[in-house]
Order: structure tokens, then sequence, then C-alpha cells
């Protein structure tokens, strides 16, 4: 008996003993930061995945990003869907972002605010971890690798920062040298945007002129999925920074005011725009076009849906847009102008006849129909569609029209794999463009914003070198392009477009989904989105409880951050509100 | 009814005791030995087999035989003639005594037990330290046993449903093999991911992971409920939750030789209620009726029309994978509203009324998707005792094939064997295994649920069961708008192969040493082994339909899948008594426990396939092929110290503390203690108890600890590699997470008055703290978020239970029981940001808020006014009255009718086309400056316009009650159990949805008056003030509103049986005959399938949280006939 007693104890004391070995167990479903920063070729390859992420954080990776916000705002989209946002986002008048818990659109807001600074933190833990001697004296086995990997995270870094810089009032400057997982400070946009800046210039600076990186050199595809015809070299790479540079001093402009400084120092510098926008992809062999298929990680799930087959509540063209396009007129009443004078809730879609023939051409619904069917090429045209009626959806008039986005519809049909763009040519060109206007080199900026108004899918007459103003309206005369709300007139009325017209307007007709935000971050430097649009987001809600600060919305009639009047009168009184 | 006897552990010690004392009593009697005979039987004359009749005092006991009947000898030596006192107890019943002087030669000594209908003489094992007396335990210990479930389940929750207070048991599925959700006196955690809300499974001491349908409940012998943490204590870090364990039939409690059981029941199944699908249309049809208009560009309405049967046939009897395009519809009240002239959709949403007839025949498509199939139950089971080997074994078959039109169901084979085996007079091995193999072909077959979706989209033209020229289901009879969502949903039940196959093991043996020459000391050692291996196969055949091209479904898809739970554990304990003195007993037991578990998982799928039928990958086109795999390994480890004080029977006092370690917990933290104390006071035992009437009379209360463990990832820092081989940020590891921990405090009175009416009442009260939590980080760390001990729940429940054995004769016994419960369950502390959550299902991510103060299920969402109050001032003044600017309609909301009317004016006046048109947003026109359609719903607003997001109303029951009888008049007996959940809200979401294509019936307004009629619009969309195009009508949006999160009280007839015993037949076996009924009927309003109703999984990981009718397999009912016999 008592030796049974004794053999129970020594169970007793052994399973105390040996107790804490069995409990350790390793999770073999996910990595840690160990493991996935082991070996110089998972340091090279996570710091490769970089951009993807950041590409992630504003196009691809999930539908409730920012992007349906944005494109609803800057009527790049009209949609009445309560899906990710898009209805209650475009509505007018325009409310406020409550970025409350659960308020309409906080998972987007949220989203892009994450996902952006993931991207950051991990180029910089790249950065970080390429200190570290792995292989000899370098991390990855050669100075140049070293150096092709460091240029890539500071690019990948320079164009996180610089989205965040974009779409939000705030957001932390991340470093290399952080703690990880501290709680960095937030800093002001223009602070954040000049951070963004210089990782953009660092990543140059290493590849320029440093034969021992640009042996490493072409990039592999994953780091950047370009399409097979397309050379990751030196020079690509460069101008592709050089791009972004010129897009985020741009686009980070809150207002007309602050787009319109054009003194060096101030937050938009045009003089350094116009370089770097020259010297882009404008020079470049092409467009950007990432090569996306979802099962690499390179996608963008949003966009896809413009492009759907099927009901048109998802995505139509704001009639308010495309009427700038409509040369249809009545003795002197233009439909647009007819559109313009009707009371907001009593208006309706009209036929968008216009010599460019980036629309459908035809005097009739069935005509241009027929013309849609054309080729689904991004270069080819029409870039719009007239839908078939049967799918017409309503939705609130000022947006409601019989036109869809239909430029790279191909891309739809393949479950999103294939190329599409995400910067282009024509936005480098109008971004010079409006850099050689504002600085009044006239004749070439209107060089540049002929390119695409004269090209064989516009042909829109070329508007003449002589012009050395912004007052000049663009030729044309009654079949002028664009046209656009005139304030002589209440806004009931339209009238020729100018140099500064049409600029905008080739900006808008070539960037339409090819891009992040692009209308919505153009239009408010422009002072072209509603009064009471939210000028950028708030930080999320969830970040401002973990930094136990308070929660504040912006945007909204009267309501902080929001946009004013604006030059086509997007206000109640104007275009929209009796 | 016959009474399944209870209490066989403590039977069985008390037998072997005997036998063991009494150096084997039942032997020849000498001439000079005393020699005591009698018969033991009950109140109502029945004979007691397997009664231990014993006189303690020398030792010597016996068992009765099959006729109730024992022979006790007492050798001669040890006869004096002195006085002794015969003792009796029989599993069931309360003890028995008489006294008798001992002398040489025979006396006859019959004795009379009572039943213990109040079990307070049943011995329970589970919470407590050792097997005790349900009369000592001092926590309530619910207890069902077989006598108690004679409608066998198809699994053994469902056996437990309205007989345990306390115990929420959801059956929110009705797909066969389904297993339903509970919650022991609510739920413990806020956030159950990837670990659910049920408590710990026991069967036969093996604790057991999911996969509680495998067991068969004709081989449960009973059920024991142990519900909050200060009971459930003795099992450390996983018992928070509350414990079920389980015990299969054994061969304890038989007779020497062999006793078969069989069982054959027959019957079918079907799905007791309907969804209310409209059953007329709103579509512009020509002046004939009999012809539907076509959009046609260019050309004024229905300028052409079309035969809606005409083009079902011509767009699906294409012989391609897809249906051809449907003529469009001028006005298409589907999914969209879209036509010739969208642009007057305003007027269209207020001028049409959902009154046309459809022409030809019409339909019920749930109807024909519900059609009755078999439910087939057979087993056979045999009990003996072979001298000192007893054992128990079954074989069972049962299929339940649903009620689903082409699905099949559940098929469940299963084999148990049970052995005890006394060696020597020390030694006792007890040995359980199982053995079950099922199939079943539900789960994606409904395509996640997609089919029951569409079927609430099928108006009712549509003949689902239409084929065309090839044989093939119409694929896209519904030609409205609306794209996929039209497909025919009994095309995937019949087209999608779906099989599951599980094979499952359980064993368990335990040996127990108890040294005959001494009563201080016993041990037991256990080790158990449960493994199930299951394996999935679904495929859709190449030529797959769909409503349109969609190349990856149309040339078919395949996915194979294999998972497996494989655990061990094991235990060690030792007993050491002392009795201090005669009526001081103490007791003190060590434990070492084991525990260990790997799950593991892997699943590989493709898409266009080469050929035709071929179930292999390699038929797969190699650029659609993926893989994922899991694995997750757990090892606790527990130490338990335990200490009871029992003083004169009745003050009993105890402790215990056990020492957990976990794997789970973080690195910091691996080892968590946990204990309790509890106290129990037996006043009616007391000397100077002055109500002879109340023979029963506890006090109990226990403080205790038990902990939940954090989910298998949740401690770790994780990259989580996404698609593409990215690897990115996911979780921040946290080494110092902890269990969550549940304090409770439970009070109770257990008493019995008349020996017969038993009531118990128990309070408890739960605080759960270190609620682990995914706790936002900072951007900036990159990680989405970290689990974190960061909150608290309380639960309060009051439970009672009241036994009314109202007549027990021999011929005639009425038996009534009542339970009753009701649990409230708050968030007390949330250290971190408040947050929404819900489940991964559209539009349900967001319906619950987490904050401190909150009641745990409280629906959040839009609220259409009801009161005048809801209105800003000045309006709320100008409401509510005649002639008033706002009053109250018909179905109880508040609209805007305009000064001088009522909102009964809408037609006669012409009204419902006008608006209190503010584009201005002037506060002063209208309630927070919104626009607001005549007649329609208003959503109750904020300052800055937004619709508010208010509680709407909670998933969690304001309380419970249920009532069994059970009556038995000579060879008949009935038994019914009806089963109540009150005052719990479900959000009815396909009644919601389906408000979007108008095809929920309150759409249909025929029978309606023009007083009380509304146009479409008052049901659709929210209005343009919120961006959207309808006229602020029910559907609003996608989320929760107080429209349809409804009130899904119910009451069921959950369980029904006839028998009739009808003896032997040709002198051979028992028989009986019996009808059967589950789910029988059900009261309620709620307007959808089944009010008991949920979703798995999501954040609170658990469907009796998750109350959202979202497509789910509705509940099924039986009817069947059993036959039955013994011999």
């Amino acid at each position: 008996m008592r030796k049974s007693f004794a053999v129970l104890c020594g169970v007793l004391l052994a399973g105390l003993a040996a107790c804490q070995q069995p409990l350790d167990v390793n999770n073999q479903n996910q990595s840690d930061v160990d493991r996935t920063l082991a070996t110089p070729a998972d340091l090279e390859t996570f710091i490769g995945t970089t951009y993807v992420v950041a590409h992630q954080a504003t196009l691809g990776g999930s539908n409730d990003g920012l992007q349906t916000q944005l494109q609803v705002m800057g009527f790049e989209n009209v949609s009445g869907l309560a899906n990710f946002a898009m209805g209650p986002r475009g509505a007018i008048p325009r409310p406020p972002i409550t970025n409350t818990p659960n308020a309409t659109g906080d998972a987007g807001n949220q989203f892009d605010f994450f996902r952006g600074h993931r991207a950051a933190r991990m180029a910089t833990m790249g950065l970080a971890a390429l200190k570290i001697p792995r292989l000899g004296t370098t991390a990855l086995g050669s100075v140049g690798r070293d150096r092709r990997a460091r240029a890539f995270a500071h690019f990948s870094l320079g164009v996180a920062l610089g989205n965040l810089a974009l779409a939000y009032d705030s957001a932390s400057i991340l470093s290399e040298f952080d703690d990880f997982k501290a709680a960095i400070p937030l800093s002001g946009y223009r602070a954040v945007m000049t951070e963004a800046l210089k990782h953009l210039d660092s990543a140059i600076a290493i590849v320029r002129g440093d034969s021992a990186t640009n042996a490493n050199f072409p990039l592999p595809t994953t780091w950047i999925s370009v399409p097979s015809t397309v050379t990751l070299d030196t020079l690509f790479f460069i101008r592709l920074a050089r791009s972004y540079r010129a897009r985020f001093r741009a686009d980070v402009a809150r207002t007309p005011a602050e787009r319109a400084d054009i003194s060096a120092g101030g937050i938009v510098d045009w003089a350094k725009i116009i370089p770097d926008a020259d010297s882009g992809i404008a020079l470049n062999s092409g467009d950007l076009f990432l090569a996306m298929n979802p099962n690499t990680g390179w996608d963008v799930v949003w966009p896809a849906q413009a492009f759907a087959t099927g009901s048109a509540n998802w995505h139509q063209m704001s009639q308010f847009i495309l009427g700038m396009s409509d040369t249809t007129h009545s003795g002197t009443v233009y439909a647009y102008d007819t559109w313009l004078n009707t009371t907001r809730f009593s208006r309706a879609p009209f036929m968008v006849v216009t010599p460019d023939k980036r629309f459908p051409q035809g005097t009739t619904r069935a005509l241009q129909i027929a013309d849609t069917a054309q080729s689904r090429s991004f270069t080819g045209r029409p870039y719009w569609r007239n839908r078939p009626d049967g799918e017409d959806q309503p939705v609130d008039p000022f947006g409601m029209s019989m036109y869809d986005f239909y430029r790279s519809k191909g891309f739809n049909n393949a479950n999103r794999i294939g190329n599409y763009p995400v910067m282009t040519r024509t936005e480098m060109r109008i971004l010079a463009a409006e850099g050689y206007i504002r600085t009044g080199s006239f004749a070439t900026a209107i060089a540049r914003i002929n390119v695409s108004r004269t090209a064989a899918n516009a042909a829109l007459p070329a508007i003449p070198a002589t012009i050395t103003d912004t007052v000049t309206v663009v030729p044309g005369g009654t079949a002028c392009v664009p046209r656009v709300p005139d304030a002589a007139q209440n806004f009931r009325g339209s009238k020729c477009g100018n140099l500064w017209d049409a600029m905008k307007y080739e900006y808008r007709v070539e960037t339409a989904y090819c891009g992040y935000g692009m209308w919505f971050f153009a239009g408010r430097g422009w002072g072209d989105i509603p009064e009471g649009t939210a000028l950028n987001w708030p930080v999320p809600w969830e970040e401002l409880f973990v930094r136990s600060m308070p929660i504040y919305g912006t945007g909204g009639l009267g309501g902080p951050e929001s946009s004013g009047r604006g030059s086509y009168g997007l206000f109640d009184g104007g275009v929209y509100g009796w | 009814m016959t009474h399944v006897r209870r209490g066989w552990w403590l039977s069985a010690a008390v037998s072997a005791a005997a036998l063991l004392l009494g150096g084997g009593g039942v032997r020849a009697a000498a001439a000079q030995d005393a020699v005591i005979h009698g018969r033991v039987a009950s109140d109502r004359g029945e004979p007691i087999p397997m009664a231990n009749v014993i006189i303690e005092e020398l030792r010597a006991g016996v068992t009765t035989g099959a006729d109730g009947r024992y022979t006790l000898s007492v050798p001669a030596a040890r006869v004096r003639g002195q006085d002794v006192v015969l003792r009796v107890r029989a599993v069931g019943f309360k003890p028995g005594s008489k006294a008798l002087k001992l002398i040489a030669g025979d006396q006859t000594v019959d004795i009379v037990l009572t039943y213990d209908v109040n079990l307070l003489e049943a011995v329970v094992v589970t919470g407590v330290q050792e097997a005790t007396e349900a009369g000592k335990v001092p926590f309530a210990v619910a207890r069902v046993d077989a006598s108690q479930m004679p409608v066998p389940g198809a699994n053994p929750l469902t056996q437990i449903q309205g007989k345990v207070p306390g115990a929420e048991i959801v059956s929110a599925s009705g797909r066969p093999g389904a297993q339903p959700a509970v919650l022991l006196r609510g739920p413990t955690s806020l956030n159950g991911q990837g670990r659910g809300q049920d408590p710990l499974y026991i069967v036969d001491g093996i604790i057991v992971n999911g996969g509680l349908p495998d067991i068969n409940p004709e081989d449960i012998d009973n059920v024991e409920v142990v519900k909050g943490a200060a009971a459930a204590s003795l099992y450390g870090s996983r018992a928070a939750n509350g414990v079920i364990n389980i015990t299969t039939r054994s061969g304890r409690r038989g007779l020497e030789g062999v006793n078969f059981h069989f069982r054959n029941e027959v019957g079918t199944n079907d799905i007791e209620r309907d969804f209310g699908l409209a059953h007329y249309h709103a579509l512009v049809m020509d002046e004939h009726n009999q012809q539907f208009c076509t959009a046609v560009t260019g050309q004024p309405l229905c300028a052409r029309t079309f035969n809606y049967f005409y083009e079902q046939y011509r767009i699906n009897n294409d012989p391609g994978f897809f249906a051809l395009s449907p003529p469009n519809f001028p006005v298409d009240p589907g999914a969209t509203i879209t036509g010739s002239n969208p642009f007057a959709t305003g007027n269209v949403l207020k001028e049409r009324f959902q009154i046309s007839a459809w022409p030809g025949p019409t339909y019920n498509a749930v109807r024909q998707t519900v059609t009755g199939q078999l439910y087939a139950d057979n087993s056979l089971d045999m009990t003996g005792r072979v001298g000192t080997t007893q054992f128990y074994a079954s074989g069972s078959n049962l299929t339940q094939q649903g009620a689903i039109r082409f699905l099949h169901g559940f098929q469940r084979n299963t084999f148990r064997l049970n052995v005890d085996q006394l060696i020597g007079q020390a030694w006792n091995i007890a040995f359980r295994s199982q053995y079950t193999r099922s199939t079943q072909d539900g789960l994606n077959q409904e395509d996640g649920g997609t089919a029951f979706f569409r079927l609430t989209r099928v108006p009712g033209i549509v003949n689902v069961l239409q084929r065309d020229t090839l044989g093939r289901l119409y694929i896209r009879p519904n030609l409205q708008g609306g794209g996929s969502q039209n497909q025919n949903p009994l095309y995937l039940f019949e087209n999608i192969e779906r099989n599951d196959v599980t094979n499952r093991f359980l064993g368990g043996v335990t040996v127990q040493f108890t040294p005959p020459t001494v009563n201080w000391f016993s041990l037991d050692g256990s080790f158990s082994y449960d493994i199930r291996r299951q394996t999935t196969l679904q495929f859709l055949d190449k030529g797959f339909r769909t409503t349109t091209s969609t190349p990856g479904t149309n040339n078919g898809q395949l996915t194979r899948a294999s998972s497996g739970l494989e655990s061990l554990n094991g235990s060690v304990n030792a007993v050491l008594r002392h009795s201090f003195r005669p009526d001081l007993l103490g007791r003190l037991r060590l434990s070492y426990l084991y525990e260990q578990r790997t799950v593991e998982a892997q699943s590989a799928s493709g898409s266009q396939l080469a050929v035709k039928g071929v179930t292999s990958l390699v038929n797969t086109r190699q650029d659609t092929r993926s893989t994922s795999s899991s694995l997750e390994d757990v090892r606790q480890i527990g130490l338990l110290a335990g200490v009871t004080l029992e003083y004169k029977d009745r003050y009993i006092f105890e402790s215990l503390v056990r020492r957990d370690g976990s794997s789970l917990f973080g690195s910091a933290n691996r080892w968590g203690t946990f204990g309790r104390v509890s106290g129990t006071w037996r006043m009616a035992r007391e000397p100077w108890w002055f109500i002879p009437q109340i023979d029963e009379f506890k006090l109990r209360a226990t403080y205790g600890t038990a902990g939940r463990t954090p989910a298998f990832a949740a401690q770790y820092e994780t990259f989580n590699i996404t698609t593409g081989g990215v690897l990115q940020p996911g979780t921040l590891g946290n080494r110092n997470l902890k269990p969550e921990l549940s304090k409770e405090l439970e009070l109770g009175a257990d008493i019995e008055m008349l020996n017969r009416y038993g009531l118990n009442i128990t309070f408890a009260r739960a605080n759960v703290e270190r609620q682990i939590l995914q706790a936002p980080v900072p951007a900036s760390a990159a990680f989405a978020s970290q689990w974190q001990n960061a909150g608290a729940l309380r639960n309060t429940t009051w439970e009672a239970s009241l036994n009314l054995p109202l007549i027990q004769r021999r011929d005639l016994s009425w038996s009534m029981r009542f339970i009753y419960d009701r649990t409230r369950s708050y968030i007390s502390r949330l250290d971190i940001p408040l947050f929404f959550y819900g489940t991964p299902l559209q539009g349900t991510g967001s319906m619950f808020l987490a904050r401190t103060g909150e009641r745990v299920g409280t629906f959040y969402g839009h609220r259409f006014i009801t009161g005048c109050a809801e209105l800003p001032a000045p309006f709320s003044a100008d409401c509510g009255f005649t002639g008033a600017s706002f009053q109250r309609n018909d179905d109880g909301f508040v609209v805007w009718v305009g000064a001088g009317n009522s909102p009964r004016d809408g037609i006669t006046r012409n009204l419902w086309e006008t608006q209190l048109y503010n584009p201005t947003g002037n506060r002063a026109l209208s309630p927070w400056g919104v626009t607001l359609n005549w007649g329609v719903p208003i959503l109750l607003r904020g300052n800055d316009k937004a619709p508010l997001f208010v509680a709407l109303g909670n998933a969690l029951p304001n309380f419970h009650f249920a009532v069994t009888q059970d009556i038995t008049w000579r060879r008949f007996s009935v038994y019914a159990s009806v089963d109540a959940s009150i005052g719990q809200s479900v959000w009815n979401q396909g009644f919601h949805w389906a408000h979007l294509d108008f095809l929920s019936k309150d759409v249909d307004q025929v029978g309606k008056t023009v007083e009380t009629a509304k146009p479409i619009g008052y049901y659709w969309r929210t209005s343009p003030a919120d961006g959207f195009s309808g006229l602020g009508g029910f559907y609003d949006q996608l989320l929760p509103n107080n429209y349809t999160v409804e009130d899904a009280s119910y009451a069921k007839l959950r369980e029904l049986i006839f028998s009739y015993r009808l003896g032997p037949i040709s002198g051979v076996g028992d028989w009986e005959v019996s009808f059967i009924g589950r789910n029988l009927f059900t009261i309620t309003g709620y307007r959808g399938f089944d009010p008991e109703v949920g979703v798995g999984g999501g954040d609170a990981g658990t469907a009796a949280v998750n109350a959202v009718d979202a497509f789910t397999f509705p509940n099924l009912r039986t009817f069947s006939f059993a036959v039955a016999t013994k011999f």
C-alpha cells in the first residue's frame, strides 16, 4: 500500500518536473518575424513584396478600401448601392465622414490607413534587416544586391507614405530606426508627404549612377508585376519613382489655394513637378500597367466591378461630368444646359453627342450602343459605352446617366487576370501641362494637352499654340469640347471651356479608373468637388482609440476639412439644390 | 414507462463492497446459520432487481434477483441474537431499512422502497471529487437519465433540450448530422473565434472535441450537466463554459446472463413551417394580364410582349452550360428596378401595388423543395454479466435523410463495447470503446447557404421542378433581374455531389485499485483516446449549369479534403479517507492529468475538368488548383488536490485547487490556478427541524473559478502567408496571454416535500474576467491586432426546476416536471475600444456592439420610428393625433401624412406620390432636414442626419421554460416535452433581403383595402437622402433594422411519444410499439421558417448568440413508428 502511494507521489512529482517542456508548441501554420526573415533570400523576397503590399493598400486586396469612396466623391463613379459606402459617400449634399464605430465607410477608412502603414512598416523592417551582415559583410551577398534592396525598400516606403499623405490628414512617419511595435506619433499630411518624397529621392539616388546596384537590375517581376514586354531596368525604376514624386507633389494639395502654390518650398512645388513629370513614364515606353493576377497577390478588386457586365447599379458615370463633352443643341440650347437648368430631382439623363471619339458616336442610343461594340483594348475606343437601356439603373438624378466606363473592359473577363493601368503617360503629361500653365509656359502646356486631345481615338481639334491665357475658349465653336457650367448663368447654363478646362478635361478622360482616387485628389485641388466634400479622411477611430485620442470627423456642409463651393457650381443654389 | 435505474456507479461499488465484505453472501445456508430472505419491491409493487441488501454491522450483503428476491445467510458463528439493521439500496430508489433480531434459522423480511423521484440518492460523478449522492453535492448538477429520454434523438444534445435549466441548446440548423449550439448559463466569452462557446464534453471520461452526433444516443445511460465555473472548477482551464458528461450504458446493472434489446424506428422528416414567399407580382403586363411587357429600345412601353413560360423554355432549353439571356422587363421589381424609363423610378415605386396574379399555374417553391424523407433508426444491444465480467455491446444504424429534395442527409453506423472486469478483490478495469462511421451529403451541397437564399427569390410563377428536353432542371426559371440569385436552388441540390465520410474511434480504460484490507485509500488511473478522421469530396461535374457563362464552374469543380483530430488524455487519481471521529469523515484527493490533441486538415481543389465524371484532382486544370493545410498541437497538464469534510451527514465542506498548464497560454504565463470552496447544509436533517412535510431542505453554496483557453494561434506573433506567397504581419504575439477566468458564486436550495415533490432553485453570478479579445494595435506596428486579456462579462442566472409526481400508482402514474431559467449577460468592463462584431456573413459583421454595460447579444441597426417622441422638435408635437402631419399607420410606424390627412388616405386622396420635399436640408421644414415620402416609414436619425444605429433587441432569451409530462396507464404511456424560449430576437435576414425583390409575402397587397394597401416602394430601399433610390422602405439596406429584427419567442412541442406495451408475443420478448414525434409544433409569431435558428462561427463563435436567420437548413420535424423488444 505504501508502495502504491509512493508510486503516485513519484508520478505527480515527475509530472511537475517535466511539465514545462511539453507545453512549448510551435505554430506550424503561420510564420513569425524570425522565420519570415530567416535567410538572406527570405529577406530579399520580403523586401520585394513591399510594393505589392503598398498596391494592396490602394487598389488591391479588398473592396473595402477607400477607392470606392474616392471614386464616387470625385465623380469617377456613380452608384446608389450601399455596398462599400458608395451611395452614402456620393450623396448630395455631401454628408460628413463621421468616423465613428460602425459608421458608413469606416471599414474602408481603416483598411487603407492600416494597409498603408503596414506596407511602410514592412519596408522599414527590411531596411533595418539590411543593416545586419548575414553573408560576409553584406546582408544579401553583395553590396549591389544590398543596395538594390535598399533602393526598393525606400521606393515602397515612399509610395506607401505618399498614398497615406494623399488620403489622410495625418499618419505616422515610419523609419527603420523605430521600435517596430510601438505607436509612432501622428504627423500632418504635409510632413508625411515630405518624408515620402525623401524616400523616393533616396531610392533614385541609390540607383542612379551606381554600377554595383545597376548590375542587379532588372528587378524581378514579382517585385513590380509589369507585363512581360516591360523591363524593370534602372531607367524604368527611376522614371517610376519620379512619376510618383510628381503625382504626390501635385495631388497632396487639399484646396485650390494649396495646389496653386507654385513657389519652391510650398506644399506644391511645380518647379519640381514639371521635370519629374516630363522625365517620368511619359517619356518611357508606355503607361504603367501592372500584370494583375489574384493568384499572385497582384489584384484590382473594386475597379473590376466597373467593367462587369450586368446591372449598372454598381457603376455608371455622372451626367454632370459627361455633359461637358456634349455638343448637342437645339438652336442655342444645349442638352447639357437643359439638364443644368432643371431642378435636381427632375433631371433625366440625356444623350451625349460629341465629336470626342472617346465617347460612343452617334445621335441615337442604338447607334451609340452599336459604336460601343468596338475594341476593348485600353488603347482602343470608345472609353465609355452607352449601355442597353434594359440595364439602366436609377440613382440620384444628379449622377444618373446611360453611360458606363468601359475602357479595359476585357480585364474583367479573365477573372481579373490581365494588365491594368495604374499610372498613365497622360497623367504625367497633364501634370506637366498644369505646371507649365501655372508657370506661364502656355505653348509647352498646350503641346502636352494636345497629345491626347488630338490623338486618333479622340480627334478633337488641337488647341492653338497661340493661346497664352486661361480665358480664351477652346476651338470648336458650337461643338467645342469641353463645355463647363457657367458661373455667369448661375451654373444653369454652360459655356465653352478654356485652356484650363481642357487640361482638366483631358486629365479626367484619360485617367478614369487608372489609379488611386485620380479624380478626387486632383479635383479637390482644382475646386471641382461638391461643397462639403471631405478633403481627406480623418485618422480612423480605431487608431484614435488606441492612442487615447478623441474621435473626430471631416467633411459635410460647414464641417471641418470640407471643400468650398469650387469652380463648377457644385453647391446648393448652384448646379444643384433648387 | 419503464424506469431505468440510476446511480450505477454507487450501486456497483456498494454491491462489490457487499460481496467483498460479506465474503460472498450468497452461499448455501448451514443448519445453524441465520437465513434472511424476502422480496424488495417498489412502492408501486414492482419487484426491484439488483437491489443491495446489507447488514453493515456484519459487513454482509447480497443482491436481489430479477424477481426482487434475496437470500442472505449469516454464518452461525456470527449469530448471537443481536439486533441488526437490514439496509436496502437500489438505484432509482430511496434507501430502506428494517431492524431485526438476528437469530438462527429462516426469517422473511420484505422491504418496500419508494421511488427517488427527485434523484436525491442518485450518484453524481460530474464536478465532484468522488462519486457522491446528489443530496450531498454542494452545487447544481443537472442529471438526465435514460428514463427522461424516452425519445431517442439523432444526437445526444437534442435529447436533453428542455430538460436542463440553464442550458440553452439551440438546434440552429436542421441539417441532418448537425450539432446544436450550447450555452450553459449564458456566453462566457465575448469572442469565441476558433473556440466556440460550447461546454467541455466528456464521454465516459474521455474529453471529446466536438462531433457529438457521432455518439449513438441510445447508448447513453445518463447525462450530467455542470453549468457554471463554481462546479466545473474540477476541470480547470477548459471548464468555464461548464461540462456535459455523458455516461454510456454498461453491464454493471445486469444480472447474470445476457439480455438483448432491439429497437426499430421508421418515419419521415419534413419541415413544419413555410417561408412566406410572395404570391403576386407588380410586373407590367398586357391588357389581358397574360403576356409580360418587354423593354424595347426606342419603342413605347409594352410595344412588345412575351409569354413567360415560353421564355423560360427558350432560355433554359439551350444545350449549352448556361441559360440564355431573358428579356428585359420594363419595370422589374426584382433585385433592381430596371426598364425603359428607369428615371421615373420614384413613380414606379409609388404607383405600383403588388396585386397582379401570375398567369397560369402558380407554385410554392418551398413546398416543392421540402419533401418528406426517410428517418430510420435501428439498434440492437446486449447487456450481460458472466462471472466477474460485465459488458454492454451495441450496434446501430441511423438514416436521417432530411426533408430537402435530392439531399440524402446523414447515415451513421455505431458499434460500442463496454466491459467491466473485476480482478481479484482489489482491481476493477473498465473498458469503453466506440466506433462510428457516418456519411453526410449536406454542408456545401447547399452552396454555403446560397441554395436556401435562392429559394427565397422564387416568384410564384416558377416551377422549380421543371426540366428541359435534356432532362435537366431549368437553371434559370426566374426571368426577372437579379443575376445568379435566380439560379434554381434545386439544381444545386441535384447536381452538386457532396460526400463527407467520418470515421471515429473513442476508447478508454480505467483501472481502479481498491485494497480490500484498507478502506482509507484507493487509486485509479485512466487513459483515453479519441481519433476522428473525415474526408470530403465535393464535385461539380463538367457541364454544371449556371445562369450566365461561368467557365470556372461550367467546366466542373472538384474539392478533396481531409481533416483529423486525435486526442488522448490520461489521469492518475488517489483518494485518501479518514474518519476523524465517527461522525466526521475526511477525504483527500490528489490527481495528475495530461491531455494532448492534434488537429490537422488538408484541402485541395481545382476546376476546369479535362473529362466528365472523373473525380481525381489530376482531372482539373493545373493553373486552377489550390491547396491548404493546417496543424494544431495542444498539450495540457493538470494537478489537483481536493479536501472534503463531512460532519454528521449534514454539514459538508469541500475545497479543491487545480493547477493547469497549457500550451495555449502565453509563454510567460504557462500555468494557471483554479479552485473552489463549497458547503452544504442539509437542514432538514437537523434534530430541531420542525416541518415534517419537508423531508429534504438543502442549502448549498459554492464559489469557484474555471478557465477558458485561448484559441490556438492567439499567443503567437503571426505573419500570414497570403495569396501569391506574400508574407504580411497578422497578429502581434502576446506572451502574457492568460486564460479567461470565470469566478462564479452559486447559491441554491434543494427541497423535497412529502417524499415526493422536488424543487431546486439556484442563483449564480459569474464574472468572467480576462476576456480574450482582439485588440487593435497602432497602425504603425503593421500587425492587424493583438489578442489581449481585455475585459469582463457578468452573467447572472436564476434556475429552477419543479418535479411533480402527481400520481404514483401501479396502474397509473403521472409526473410533471417544470424547468425555468433566466440569464443576463452583460459586458462589465472593456479595456479596449468599443467595437461592433458579428459573423462573416454579408451584412452581419457589425450587428452587435461591445461596450461596457452592454447586454451581450444586443442587435444594433436602423430604426423606423414608432413613437412621436422619436421625432425631433417641433415635429414631435405635430404627431399622433387625428389631422396631425405625422401619424402612426396600421403597421405601427410613424409616417408623414401631411396636415389633415390620415395614413389611410394614400389611394383615396392620391397622396402616395407626394413628398415632404426638402432638398436644401432645412431642418425647420422636415425632421432632420431630409425629404420624406408620403406614408413611408421614417428612419430615426442623428444630428448629422445619418440614420442612427440603435439597439433593436437581444439574441438571447429573457427566459426559458419547459414542461414535460410523463403518464403511464397500464400498458399505455405518453411522454410529451414542451420547450419554450421567450423574449429573444432574431434578425430575419431572409425575410429582410427578400424585400429587395418584393418576394416577401407582406409585399402582397391582395386582401388589403384601399385604406391599407401600400405601394412597392414602401417595402424597398432607403431614400435619396442616404444616397439611395428608394423611398425609405423596410429593405433599407443590408443591415438589420427594427422591422426585421423580430421577436422570436416560441414554444415547441419538442417530443411526443405514445407507447403501448404488448408484452411477450408467442412467449418471446417484451414488445412495445410507439408513435413518436419530434419538433411537432411551434407556437410563435416569428415570420421565418423557425425561430430556433442561428449561424455558427463569427466573433461570438456560437449560433446561440448569432441569432440570424440567414438561409440555413430549416429544422426538421419527425413522425415515426417504433417497435422495440427485449429478451
